[in-house]
């Protein structure tokens, strides 16, 4: 169902606030830097175009455009496409690649249905309603898909966070 | 949700995601939508005011004399032809002369028009 038409500022806003963790959530789809960046600004640029309408939440709207628009690009993605895989998903604040890679590869090594619980939750500020309702899926699925993401992670970062 | 999942999740955030670059929109978007409004507003006029100007030279705009001598000559000028009379003087210029004779026994000129021809003589 369509919701009310957003304005500019508050499409500038939603990517503002939530646009780095889409750009994650592209890229966890094996898309490359630019690639996922490209999708992302596409995305929000068909909003600010007025070529779409925002359905009644946002948020939901905006993971789904991002993740056909990200299984779109890996399909059309040609063999010999250069890749920009050096550009890590994430960035930390004293500049430890290593640490961004292990993270990196944790994420990307979760099942796909996980993974989108546990980035929207983590670093999408999304409550678990929201993932449910982004996702289609009840709540008490949400829920145990983002229990079983945290589990896997916590398994395979545990020996970072001793050395920490 | 317990304290150590808390502790989890803290710690997985202390690694933002790279944030995407500036969203650039280009605002000529609406600038453009007018422009080509413009421009089919004035394609428009052209065509409509071309449409008037060619109807407007075809529709009789005189009065009342000048319309019945123009549709007097028009006569004369189905009745004539141009062409083959032309043809015919230079072929056969008594052919011509006996074709105008018929022609003038079932054509009268018209004086009762204040421009025609016997008038015109008769003040001569």
């Amino acid at each position: 169902m369509a919701g009310p038409k957003l304005s500019a500022a508050e499409i500038r806003q939603l990517y503002e606030q939530h646009g780095a963790a889409l750009l994650l959530y592209a890229r966890s789809f094996a898309v490359d830097a630019a690639a996922g960046e490209d999708l992302v600004h596409e995305v929000f640029l068909r909003l600010l175009r007025g070529e779409t309408t925002v359905p009644d939440i946002p948020l939901a709207y905006l993971y789904r455009a991002v993740r056909n628009a990200a299984l779109n690009a890996l399909r059309d993605r040609r063999e010999d496409a250069s890749r920009d895989n050096q550009i890590t998903w994430f960035q930390h604040r004293e500049g430890k690649q290593e640490e961004e890679l292990a993270r990196q590869s944790a994420l990307g090594e979760l099942p796909e249905d996980q993974r989108a619980a546990v980035i929207m939750r983590i670093w999408g500020g999304m409550t678990l309603e929201e993932v449910a309702d982004a996702n289609a899926i009840p709540l008490s699925t949400a829920a145990s898909r983002y229990r079983y993401a945290l589990e896997k992670l916590r398994e395979r970062l545990k020996p970072r966070r001793r050395l920490k | 949700m317990d304290e150590d999942d808390n502790a989890f999740e803290n710690y997985l955030r202390q690694f933002e995601p790279r944030h995407p670059g500036a969203l650039v929109h280009a605002q000529s978007e609406p600038f453009l939508r007018v422009r080509r409004l413009a421009a089919a507003a004035v394609l428009v006029m052209f065509i409509g005011g071309s449409i008037w100007t060619v109807r407007r030279k075809v529709l009789p705009t005189g009065g009342g004399a000048d319309a019945t001598q123009s549709n007097t000559e028009a006569r004369a000028i189905s009745v004539l032809p141009l062409m083959p009379l032309t043809k015919l003087a230079l072929e056969n210029p008594t052919g011509l002369d006996a074709k105008l004779s018929e022609v003038s026994r079932s054509m009268l000129p018209n004086f009762q028009e204040a421009h025609s021809t016997l008038r015109v003589l008769a003040k001569e």
